[in-house]
């Protein structure tokens, strides 16, 4: 009862600016519910019998969350989560708006929650995680997070609140110094086997530590084999088989890390097939190797966040696309990440777009990347790019900041709020 | 040929800062003047390095950049040696760009806090009276100035490829280097578009 007025002035938030902004609006009502009733969502998880599950890390959360949360259904669990992106506190209480009944009450055994580094810290001040899944370290952010040595110590402090179990990489030698230096207890540990990983010609993208390395800790769960979309996973010594969603050796860690997770906080209920199937099954999640059909045609839609994640889209550019548009957005509040990446993948650009587009423009001028148009409106690039006669071989592809993303995405029409939130 | 001397170029490189190396070489190409980038990752490299610049009427160019408190620790060894090769570039008459971290490594400091912005800097040129802008994001709120002259080598705040957008201070060192204004050039001129443009961006003049 107590919380009654504030959802619902959640929810009247949510209907007026759905009314200006279709499609959008999702993250306003959730800010103005974290403002009069901050102790909500603490609130809300303390009901679920099964607690609170925090995936965190640089990157693939969202991936990762997202095949966590259909493992878990799968095994009959019911799951509060928040859509994909919307990994900030206002997120989770948009979230509660969307899921909640009046009273802010949520029918669920257990949430699962991705959060950036810094919202992680903040929350799990309030709500002990039962389990914290920690995926990597990369140089990201810098202009919030300024140091993956600081990022280190961030996560720490995440990972000594969980009250059951830390799972952890066993590649990333940051996770690896982290568990030694907080003296961490009750781990477990995944990771991709050795000589796949070398394959990865700029390997995982993880932070360097330029100490000498630890030793890799011993893993529970291990990508053994992989070709393509196709992964072979050794789970407490089962071994599975999963088609993935996306190509890109990232999406295994992520898997395996779904897996992992899935594995200690199931228990004995936990069923690799079970698992394996379910992860097969779900389709990538929005713009990571996602692809969509626009007019009658296929185009793929590649999210750059960080230095890690677009170099390892530009790494996985396998294909060689013929039509790329390169959308650097508003979200690049200093560019300066963009000028790490090796470009070497990129052969060609066919239009430039984006708030940053000029940014851009002189990233691929000084590396040397033929490029065509440079359109600053998103929506007139977007259009010039589609125009392109159909490629001979391959689709077109995108390769977009979140925030051309989310611009990108709302225009072309794909409304659903798991899609464009925040 | 001018070098371009890059000490740890894949370490001291967190924000992009040895692209500005990149730069430098690709503008002067485009001025129709050789360079070669010179990585320097051995004590080995920086004894060469430093013999080159003294024993020669060539003047070169030193780029150090910015990089992570783990790079940082990692090339505490080398400071006495890069710091050589700063010297031994200014008696030359070279010219050189110190960025971020660098430059906060050198000179003695407190950072308060720590913060993200876009700056600009109106950097008088040394022996002259005529200013140009330097721009560029800074993350650490060190109490040092944003930019400062150590003979023709600049230390600044500012990290990243700050060249990128500051061309006037790129052509400056190029000027110096070769003892005349780089040559004008398509390339060059089509990049002055992006960087007004870009600049705009940076400043919030664009909704």
């Amino acid at each position: 009862m107590r919380y009654l007025p504030a959802v619902l002035l959640g929810r009247l938030a949510r209907v007026l600016i759905r009314q200006f902004r279709k499609g959008g609006g999702s993250a306003l009502p959730g800010l103005i519910l974290s403002k009069i009733a901050p102790g909500l969502l603490a609130k809300t998880i303390s009901r679920f019998k099964d607690g609170l599950v925090v995936v965190t890390g640089s990157a693939g959360k969202s991936t990762t969350t997202k095949m966590l949360v259909g493992v878990a259904r799968a095994h009959g669990k019911m799951v509060f989560t928040n859509p994909s992106t919307a990994n900030i506190l206002q997120g989770f209480y948009s979230t509660i708006i969307e899921q909640s009944d009046i009273f802010g009450r949520i029918n669920a055994d257990l949430a699962i929650l991705e959060m950036d580094e810094a919202h992680a810290a903040a929350l799990t001040k309030r709500i002990k995680p039962n389990t914290v899944a920690i995926l990597n370290v990369m140089e990201d952010q810098l202009d919030r997070f300024v140091d993956p040595a600081l990022v280190r110590e961030t996560l720490a402090s995440v990972a000594k609140r969980a009250k059951r179990h830390v799972v952890l990489n066993a590649d990333d030698q940051n996770l690896l110094l982290m568990a030694r230096d907080a003296e961490l207890k009750d781990l477990s540990w995944f990771g991709i086997r050795q000589d796949i990983l070398k394959t990865q010609r700029n390997g995982l993208g993880t932070a360097p530590t330029y100490l000498d390395d630890l030793p890799r800790e011993d893993v529970s769960s291990e990508v053994v084999k992989a070709a393509g979309l196709d992964i072979s996973v050794s789970v407490a010594g089962e071994l599975g088989r999963i088609k993935l969603g996306s190509r890109g050796l990232h999406f295994a860690v992520d898997a395996i890390c779904a897996l992992e997770t899935a594995r200690v906080v199931l228990g004995s209920e936990f069923d690799l097939s079970i698992a394996c199937n379910t992860i097969s099954d779900l389709p990538p999640v929005f713009a990571r190797g996602e692809v969509v059909k626009i007019n009658g045609e296929d185009v793929e839609f590649l999210l750059v966040q960080n230095p890690g994640s677009m170099q390892l889209n530009l790494d996985n550019l396998t294909t060689d696309p013929e039509q790329i548009m390169f959308a650097i957005g508003r979200d690049v509040h200093d560019p300066s990440w963009m000028w790490t990446v090796d470009l070497s993948g990129l052969k060609h650009v066919d239009v430039v777009a984006g708030y940053n587009a000029a940014e851009a423009a002189l990233l691929l001028s000084y590396n040397e990347v033929p490029f065509g148009a440079v359109e600053y409106d998103l929506d007139l690039a977007t259009e010039k790019f589609l125009a392109l006669p159909r490629p001979k071989q391959g689709m077109k592809t995108v390769i977009f900041s979140a925030d051309s993303m989310r611009r990108m995405r709302r225009s072309l029409g794909f409304w659903s709020p798991d899609e464009v939130t925040r | 040929m001018i070098k371009i001397f890059v000490p740890f170029a894949n370490r001291l490189n967190l924000n992009g800062d040895a692209a500005n190396a990149l730069i430098l070489s690709k503008r002067m190409k485009w001025a129709g003047v050789d360079s070669l980038i010179v990585a320097l990752t051995s004590e080995k490299d920086f004894d060469s390095a430093i013999e080159e610049v003294q024993g020669s009427a060539q003047k070169h160019f030193v780029m150090v950049g910015h990089g992570s408190i783990a790079a940082m620790n990692s090339i505490a060894g080398y400071k006495s040696r890069i710091s050589g090769l700063i010297d031994a570039v200014k008696s030359s008459g070279g010219c050189g760009l110190v960025v971020g971290s660098g430059y906060e490594w050198f000179k003695k400091h407190s950072v308060s806090n720590r913060i993200s912005e876009f700056r600009t800097s109106n950097l008088v040129l040394p022996g002259e009276s005529q200013t140009l802008q330097v721009v560029g994001y800074v993350n650490s709120a060190a109490n040092l100035p944003d930019c400062q002259w150590d003979g023709l080598v600049l230390l600044t705040r500012m990290h990243g490829p700050v060249l990128a957008k500051s061309t006037e201070l790129a052509d400056f060192f190029i000027s110096r280097l070769t003892g005349s204004s780089p040559k004008a050039s398509e390339s060059a001129s089509k990049i002055d578009l992006y960087v007004e443009e870009a600049l705009a961006v940076a400043r919030g003049e664009r909704d």
